[in-house]
């Protein structure tokens, strides 16, 4: 499981970062990816980020998150450290339990 | 499930008005109860000896609930606790009862709820993945798992809704200014032991159509009940 926190005003390529992110997740056919915006947060620039009625909700930081196997999520590192300028990228092994209508793949991710 | 034999059939005597039968029939069903009937009453009086009837000219809503269902005694014991606390003002009954013939279940059981454990040290967060539209008997999914982990006493769940995402039903989905997303992607995030954790399984296999599930080791560095420490209340962040 990847976890990539940034603050929601970052752009890559004119993009939001979010969608950046998950546009490179998706071209790299990764399972799984999701994106949240936190409420409140600060990061490497000490900064305190926040929604404000002039800033609306993008100042707020947001936090992504990308599931698939361990080699998956390796491939994917290159193409993640381009897009995400400035952020922090953290890794943790998971145990997956996926539930669909056809078939049910567990694993490690 | 129940067998022919002993058990015990509990009613329930409630108030229409005060729909306290609806959170009672939630909490029976996610117990994993075999099977409880809401009565509802033409007239009555209750404790406060006045007569509750429904005419023509003024409908009642105080008019008498019953709640009944039959168990195993072991079971019931589990359940009366709670059930006490819920029922307010109402009266709970309990009779010895005989079962010549128990009812086939048309469908698996779910799993049983076990008694809360203390948790501290190693545990493990479960993650849900699921769509906001996602229904169950209904009712939103995530909005019904809650109540289930609840009637299961699960330590706590958070809801979270995504700005954005992919994944468990490969659908793409944005929140858009001006739009109202009905499609975002909910997350679900509950602590508790691996015990637990994995006893709940067998009931979200049940409701999750289609999702995904991550379960993940974190240390549990402090988690205080309600009777507040005087310690300060901080939870490890998930990894």
């Amino acid at each position: 499981m990847l976890r990539i926190h940034f603050n929601g005003e970052d752009k890559s390529q004119g993009m939001p970062l979010q969608e950046a992110i998950l546009e490179a997740a998706r071209s790299q056919e990764m399972m799984f990816a999701i994106a949240y915006r936190g409420v409140e947060g600060f990061g490497s620039s000490a900064r305190i980020h926040r929604q404000t009625a002039l800033s609306g909700a993008k100042a707020a930081p947001v936090m992504m998150t990308i599931i698939d196997r361990p080699e998956k999520i390796n491939q994917f590192m290159p193409l993640l450290d381009q897009t995400v300028e400035e952020g922090l990228i953290a890794i943790s092994s998971v145990e997956v339990i996926r539930l669909t209508k056809d078939d049910s793949a567990a694993g490690k991710a | 499930m129940l067998k022919t034999g002993k058990a015990l059939k509990v009613s329930i005597y409630l108030s229409e008005g005060d729909s306290r039968h609806a959170a009672i029939l939630d909490y029976l069903f996610f117990r994993g109860i075999s099977g409880a009937t809401v009565f509802k009453g033409v007239a009555g009086f209750g404790a406060d000896h006045r007569l509750h009837s429904a005419s023509y000219v003024e409908i009642s809503d105080k008019l008498p609930i019953k709640i009944e269902f039959i168990e195993s005694e072991q079971k019931v014991q589990e359940v009366l606790g709670k059930l006490e606390e819920m029922a307010g003002g109402g009266m709970i009954e309990v009779q010895e009862t005989k079962i010549v013939k128990p009812a086939l279940p048309s469908r698996h059981h779910a799993s049983e709820a076990q008694p809360p454990v203390k948790m501290e040290g190693k545990a493990k967060l479960m993650r849900i993945y699921i769509g906001e539209d996602d229904r169950w008997n209904d009712k939103p999914l995530y909005k019904m798992l809650v109540e289930a982990m609840r009637a299961n006493d699960l330590a706590g769940a958070t809801v979270y809704r995504s700005i954005l995402g992919y994944g468990a039903h490969r659908r793409f989905h944005r929140d858009k200014p001006f739009h109202l997303s009905h499609d975002a992607s909910m997350m679900l995030s509950v602590v508790d032991t691996e015990e637990k954790i994995r006893g709940f399984l067998p009931v979200l296999e049940q409701m999750v159509q289609e999702g995904l599930i991550v379960l993940s080791d974190v240390d549990v560095v402090k988690y205080s009940h309600r009777p507040i420490h005087t310690n300060e209340s901080v939870e490890e962040p998930a990894r």
